[in-house]
């Protein structure tokens, strides 16, 4: 349980950390495909949740506010830098897969190439798949973090899924 | 869930480095855990407050109920005067003991 007037302590800190920075460093790198910003992301989100804990919320409550700061830190970057767009376009270099590397080389063209195709969903639809594939949450809990109807929420996934399978048909098909 | 979102669920997602969680908290300030006699004997400030106000309440009840301190005094007054009296009576028998033929 997250207590309310308190800073955590450091057990309790570690406890959250194991719990939940995978599943934000995720999130933030499926959204952001650049691993520095999502390392800074996953800071800020531990920081503000060290100095502030939520409000009695249960552990399972607060994945949802979790994932909620992290996506708003997203929003915020992107403001930040979309006056620098161009210029880190030019600048960038590939951005980062959120999936981890696998050594059988077929496996490692499949993830790519997932990869590939969710970088070019809007990022509304790509948060909405993230969440909803990665996360297993359930649209009303998609609705909660992303501040979404549930019924908006099942569409944007439902024309997200049907995009991803459009581009990856091909290549699904020959490692079923 | 369809054959190709379990496909996409399989992949595992990038974790994040290991070192990043040593370097994040000590950029925290954290609070001291509790100790455990705070946290055996101060589960409840409000339970113990009710338990002081309770004792408070006896107490006072309990002095209302007492006689006031003359009538203590005067009912000691009959025991420590026949304690005197039964003196006086073992007393005037040590002459007639000391009398007494052997």
């Amino acid at each position: 349980m997250l207590r309310s007037s308190e800073q955590v302590t450091r057990p309790e800190f570690d406890q959250l950390y194991s719990a939940y920075s995978g599943s934000v460093f995720g999130f933030a790198l499926n959204l952001t495909r650049d691993r520095e910003a999502a390392r800074e992301i996953l800071q800020e989100v531990f920081l503000r949740l060290a100095r502030r804990p939520e409000l009695g919320m249960p552990f399972e409550e607060a994945k949802s506010w979790l994932f909620r700061l992290t996506h708003n830190l997203v929003i915020d970057l992107h403001r930040r830098t979309a006056s620098r767009t161009r210029t880190l376009e030019r600048l960038a270099g590939e951005p980062v897969s959120p999936f981890a590397p696998h050594i059988e080389p077929d496996k490692q063209a499949f993830r790519d190439a997932v990869a590939e195709a969710m970088g070019t969903l809007p990022e509304e639809q790509r948060a909405v798949v993230h969440l909803k594939l990665w996360e297993n949450l359930s649209f009303s809990e998609i609705g909660q973090a992303l501040g979404l109807n549930p019924n908006t929420a099942a569409s944007r996934y439902r024309y997200a899924l049907d995009k991803l399978q459009q581009q990856l048909r091909y290549l699904y098909e020959e490692i079923r | 869930m369809s054959d190709f979102e379990d496909k996409l669920r399989s992949l595992e997602l990038r974790q994040p480095h290991s070192e990043w969680q040593r370097e994040i908290s000590k950029r925290c300030t954290f609070t001291e855990p509790a100790s455990v006699w705070r946290q055996w004997l101060w589960p409840s400030p409000l339970a113990w407050a009710a338990l002081a106000i309770t004792w408070l309440g006896l107490v006072v009840a309990d002095r209302l109920e007492k006689p006031p301190l003359a009538a203590t005094a005067s009912s000691k007054a009959p025991t420590v005067t026949s304690f005197v009296y039964q003196s006086r009576d073992i007393d005037s028998f040590w002459p007639l003991a000391a009398n007494s033929p052997r």
